[in-house]
């Protein structure tokens, strides 16, 4: 009890289970009033761009796909493109489309890690992903098949599924050739039944009533869906390009993270939100007849506002991306060249594509060598932030008749909503001690 | 010979983290017929996949088990017989997660060990600290002697 006779309640979960990384939250409540909400964070957040001044410019795609082990593409893409705008580089339609191809392996397995492991067993009351296992091993098993096709399609253009080693300033150490990427196309068709039968399974689950009303930012392109091109829009009137990024995004230090919180200048609260229920929002006309029919099947308007209906966002954007490696597929033809060459020269270059957690930023200068200055990563994660919290503030509110353990729970999965990559964010490593039963 | 695979699990970008890719490197470096290795897996979860039609897999990682600092630890993870630490990690599903959830899918290899170092120093940054570093080239010794094992027909089957 305080001493104004209220009960004061904490909450705390050191170590958030099945969010990529692993970070803690903190939830202080007083009588019916939720004083505070954090992600804590520990780990300094700038490593990598600490680690990146004085290498060549040849090095960040290789360096930065290794932050995570989940999204090593969205960083690879970025990267290039940040530094081929740096150095005035322009890819060829052949090359681009081959790095789509590869972006849809990493939302296809991304997405079906999200889905099938780590969020669905919150809607069917299972623990974890080894409970769903037990209890129904062929739907794991389907979502691992799904996971699968992505990894193949990384494999065979990135060189392999883990930090694919393909990527290069300019395009591609080497362009696969037309019957690598044929192999594709029997596994992508298949994987097409899979995908929708995954929208119509999670479309059947049981979402809290839980609506939030944060800025939706996202790429918007004038024909794709967006993945590695476009715009930057909001549904309160931002559209911007690359290079005005850091006019309208400011990265704030907060005293619980070393996070860096990142809010849109000039808001009130400026929190926003990037991802895929903000892709899907400003972007539904640009998914496919096929997947916009599955959403509607599944229950989804044109538009999102429930972070728990975000796993079947997940689930129809994953329909996408294999409808969209399948169509690539079919239409390859290896370029004349797998990239250009490229002359270093001192310049500053801005790029940014979707990752599946949302909008990846990344700018760097280069010197007349093309040694890196300064390097300046944004990832999804560290843009989310704010509106996870305000969104836990209020989704707490509402829920505090239940216990502290009942609660806790209902927050983790409140968190996952978001699959925040708190490596992404944060680089964070702990050091717990668990062991198995 | 059959399918054998050793894995490495960690990020070289994280101190100690580093040891598994380090010590797969060394097992890869010197190689074996029929020896497949993944210096650096990533993604724990694809694990399950790659085990597939393995007679051994082998998987090294790092671990935080309050042990002295390059102290390994074999486990025999495919039989059950012991638990397999937590080790340090910053992906979605640690690596005892991915051997019980290949277990209850009736996919795990035919036989699957873990080798565990203990490590020291975990925090952001590259390379291994001495404790650790010292240790790589006889962990990788004694995967290579499980892998000539089963190569010259030692190998033990699942339980």
């Amino acid at each position: 009890m305080t001493d104004d006779g209220r009960e004061l309640r904490r909450l705390s979960v050191g170590a958030l289970a099945r969010v990529e990384g692993e970070g803690a939250m903190r939830v202080r409540v007083r009588g019916t009033t939720v004083e505070e909400v954090g992600l804590d964070i520990y780990e300094p957040p700038r490593f990598f761009e600490a680690l990146l001044r004085g290498r060549a410019f040849t090095e960040p795609p290789d360096i930065t796909a290794r932050i995570c082990g989940i999204c090593p593409v969205a960083y690879q893409t970025s990267s290039v493109q940040a530094i081929e705008d740096a150095l005035g580089v322009t890819v060829t339609d052949d090359v681009r489309e081959l790095r789509r191809l590869l972006y849809c392996g990493e939302w296809i397995q991304s997405h079906a890690l999200h889905i099938y492991l780590l969020h669905a067993p919150d809607f069917l009351g299972a623990e974890s992903a080894l409970e769903l296992a037990r209890s129904a091993p062929e739907v794991v098993q389907r979502g691992l098949a799904l996971k699968k096709v992505g990894n193949d399609v990384m494999a065979v253009v990135g060189g392999r599924a883990v930090h694919p080693v393909n990527v290069r300033v300019g395009g591609f150490y080497r362009a696969p050739s037309r019957s690598e990427v044929a192999a594709l196309e029997g596994p992508l068709t298949r994987a097409l039944e899979v995908a929708e039968e995954t929208v119509r399974w999670v479309g059947g689950f049981t979402f809290p009533s839980f609506e939030h009303d944060h800025e939706y930012v996202a790429l918007r392109h004038e024909r794709d869906y967006p993945m590695e091109r476009g715009r930057m829009v909001s549904d309160r009137g931002l559209d911007l390009g690359p290079h005005e990024f850091e006019d309208v995004v400011e990265e704030r230090h907060v005293e619980h993270s070393n996070a860096l919180h990142a809010v849109i200048r000039g808001r009130e609260d400026g929190a926003y939100l990037t991802g895929p229920l903000a892709r899907y929002s400003l972007n539904f006309d640009r998914l496919s007849p096929r997947a916009r029919q599955a959403a509607r099947d599944a229950g989804l308007g044109e538009r999102c506002r429930n972070p728990f209906q975000s796993i079947v966002v997940r689930a129809v954007e994953t329909l996408y991306a294999v409808e969209e490696a399948l169509a690539i597929v079919r239409r390859y033809r290896p370029p004349a060249s797998p990239g250009s060459e490229v002359v270093p020269r001192a310049g500053r270059g801005c790029g940014w594509s979707e990752a599946p957690r949302g909008l990846l930023y990344h700018r760097y200068s280069l010197a007349a060598d093309g040694s890196i200055l300064e390097a300046v990563i944004t990832p999804p994660t560290s843009q989310n932030q704010r509106a996870i919290e305000s969104d836990l503030a209020r989704f707490v509110e509402a829920r505090l008749d239940l216990d502290d353990q009942a609660l806790t729970w209902q927050c983790e999965q409140a968190i996952r909503n978001y699959d925040p990559c708190i490596s992404c964010a944060t680089h964070f490593l702990t050091a717990d001690v668990q062991r198995l039963p | 010979m059959s399918r054998v695979l050793v894995a490495g699990l960690g990020n070289e970008l994280r101190g100690d983290d580093g040891v598994g890719p380090a010590v797969a490197r060394r097992v890869a470096s010197v190689g074996h017929p029929g020896l497949e290795v993944i210096v650096d897996v990533g993604e724990p979860a694809d694990l399950i996949e790659a085990w597939r039609g393995a007679e051994l897999a082998i998987v090294v990682d790092a671990m935080d088990a309050g042990v002295a600092p390059g102290t390994t630890r074999r486990i025999d993870a495919g039989t059950g017989g012991g638990s397999v630490p937590m080790g340090i990690s910053g992906h979605a599903l640690p690596l005892p997660n991915v051997v019980e959830l290949a277990r209850a899918l009736d996919a795990l290899p035919g036989r699957l060990l873990v080798f565990a170092v203990q490590g020291a120093d975990f925090r952001t940054g590259t390379g291994l600290s001495a404790a650790v570093a010292a240790v790589v080239d006889g962990v990788a010794d004694a995967i290579l002697a499980e892998v000539v094992g089963v190569a010259a027909g030692f190998g033990g089957t699942r339980g």
